[in-house]
């Protein structure tokens, strides 16, 4: 049972985690490009799907479905810090 | 790595295969409209100015009222002109022979903007934009594994072994296919997925924007529309701003003329440059006012970040370079396609080698799947056209059957992957296939298409896309054929074991 559950902690890494570095990590880009705001936007949408798709190699290239989940959140903690500090007040 | 590009392959390839067949069908979305529309076929071809004039005598007698008139011109692959004009905030079309003013019947249908529809949303909307989304990512990581895992790449270039053993021969095919277009691949992949950001990665449209895709546009592409004044003015002639236009624009380089608020004072005429002899997308465009014939100004200089943007876009929509560039699109997305196709035999060949004594109900029914995903999805695509002419022009809600119908098609197909004699499931549904492509030329004949001859514009591609669908219908034959030998050699060469065993024993 342990490797099912090894599996299904990878796919959700991949498939969640690896979205949820990306749109912090879009996000950062975003607000930390020294550029006029739609540059920004366009710029860092360009590059978005590179982290992407190196999450999803990540999360089947560790050694544990445990340190692909570690290393992904040590990855998206910051950018999720600095887009939560400049998101914009409703 | 080999795991992720093995089950990733599989669980997405049976969608990745579709949407690849149908996005490379799509690089000739323009002839496949064209073909479908055979009314559209005897068309003389006459001066954009010309047409413009017809065009507006037309939309004056039947949408005064309009909010928008929009002018598609004429050009070297579609004689006809296409109007559309927006009233009460729905959208109509008419075709118009550009050489006499008058409209044109053409049978309701989709054209070849199915193809496009179907590749990056399966008809599904905004649901199935993101489970192409998924589709992709998982194909952009496929790919990349696949490299990884790869140690020779340099060498398979050089390396087909068609007669080798089953999964060796696959092996082959998927590695060529894989290795020679990879940076179309990995091109066509990427900017597919950066094509619809707005929808799946909004958080910059979040952040700056209140997630609003048109906010965004209109801090980049140059507004002339007015609010309407709510007075009746007389919208002067559209024709003679062409010149106009085309100072800025270049010779013969429009392609659209839009008109807002037709009758209104605020009436607004802007011209559209075409985009298909440059990469980026973008459309220049030249505005004059509609009553009294101010220049409004024009935009022909583009925000450097949005026009990389465009430039990836334009890399993924493949009208930039003329007829060789499209057609290297299309050999490559077959390509693409055929390595997808590939690799799901392979995934059973494999298993099969593996566990030689007894596949498993699992091998059996991926194996089963397979054809339906693959040949099912080929014979849909071709009966798409079938049913384009088979279907009475005048049918009511001719475009959701010629649409509709595939699905049975495919199920059907499908069915027969599951209940069929496993050693002729391929054979029979690829000779299918085939046959419908082979065939096509000889439907279009008797269907209303106009004969071999490239006398007038647009004839030409309705003719290359019947050669086009000859030479499919040949390498579909020639697989078919393929796959059924094998079976056939094993039980010759079993046969023989067998009476050389007799000799043996005698």
């Amino acid at each position: 049972m342990p490797r099912l559950l090894d599996l299904f902690g990878r796919l959700l890494a991949a498939s969640f985690g690896g979205y949820a570095l990306t749109y912090a990590f879009t996000g950062t880009l975003a607000l930390l490009l020294p550029v006029p705001r739609p540059d920004a936007v366009y710029i860092s949408a360009m590059i978005a799907f590179l982290p992407f798709a190196l999450a999803v190699l990540w999360a089947f290239a560790a050694r544990s479905a445990g340190r692909a989940w570690v290393v992904l959140l040590a990855a998206t903690a910051p950018c999720a810090m600095v887009l939560l500090l400049g998101w914009p007040a409703p | 790595m080999a795991w992720l590009h093995t089950w990733g392959g599989l669980a997405f390839g049976w969608l990745l295969f579709a949407i690849f067949l149908t996005g490379t069908l799509s690089v000739f979305e323009h002839e496949i409209s064209h073909w479908m529309r055979p009314e559209l076929h005897r068309v003389g071809a006459v001066s954009q100015a010309e047409a413009i004039a017809r065009a507006e005598r037309l939309l004056r007698h039947e949408a005064p009222h309009a909010a928008h008139w929009q002018i598609v011109l004429p050009d070297e692959g579609e004689a006809a002109a296409e109007l559309r004009w927006q009233q009460d905030g729905a959208w109509a079309t008419r075709y118009m022979d550009a050489a006499t003013g008058d409209p044109i019947a053409v049978r309701e249908t989709l054209g070849g903007h199915f193809f496009v529809d179907f590749h990056y949303s399966l008809m599904a909307g905004r649901t199935g934009i993101w489970v192409v989304a998924a589709a992709t990512v998982a194909m952009l990581a496929t790919l990349l594994s696949g490299i990884i895992i790869h140690k020779r790449i340099f060498r398979d270039f050089f390396t087909f072994r068609p007669r080798a053993t089953g999964q060796r021969a696959w092996l082959d095919a998927h590695n060529a296919c894989g290795v020679l277009a990879l940076p179309f691949h990995l091109m066509i992949t990427y900017t597919g997925l950066v094509i619809s950001f707005g929808i799946y990665m909004p958080v910059g449209l979040q952040l700056f924007f209140e997630n609003s895709a048109g906010a965004l546009r209109s801090q980049v592409v140059t507004s002339f529309e007015r609010s309407v004044a709510g007075q009746p003015a007389e919208l002067l002639p559209i024709a003679p701003f062409l010149e106009k236009a085309e100072a800025v624009l270049g010779q013969g380089a429009a392609q659209m003329v839009v008109v807002h608020d037709p009758g209104d004072a605020s009436a607004v005429i802007e011209f559209f440059r075409r985009f298909d002899d440059r990469i980026a997308a973008v459309a220049d465009h030249v505005a004059f006012d509609g009553v009294t014939g101010a220049w409004l100004g024009s935009q022909t200089e583009w925000n450097r970040a949005a026009l990389a943007w465009r430039t990836m876009v334009g890399l993924h929509l493949a009208q930039f370079g003329g007829d060789a560039m499209r057609w290297l699109y299309f050999l490559c997305g077959l390509a693409g396609t055929a390595m997808i196709g590939s690799g799901l035999v392979l995934f059973t060949a494999k298993r099969r080698t593996r566990h030689a004594a007894e596949a498993s109900r699992f091998d059996r029914s991926v194996a089963r799947l397979n054809v339906s995903a693959i040949a099912g999805v080929i014979i849909a695509c071709v009966a798409y056209l079938w049913f384009n002419r088979l279907l009475p022009a005048g049918l009511p809600g001719r475009e959701s059957w010629e649409v509709g119908l595939l699905l049975p098609v495919w199920l059907v197909s499908l069915t027969h992957a599951l209940v069929r004699r496993s050693d002729l499931v391929w054979p029979e549904q690829l000779g299918l296939a085939a046959f419908l492509c082979l065939a096509l030329p000889v439907l279009d004949a008797a269907t209303g298409g106009a004969p071999l001859s490239a006398a007038t514009p647009g004839l030409g591609s309705a003719a290359v896309l019947d050669l086009t669908a000859l030479g499919c219908g040949l390498a579909l034959a020639l697989v078919a054929r393929r796959l059924a030998r094998p079976d056939a050699r094993a039980v010759r060469k079993g046969a023989a074991d067998a009476r050389g065993l007799a000799r043996q024993n005698r």
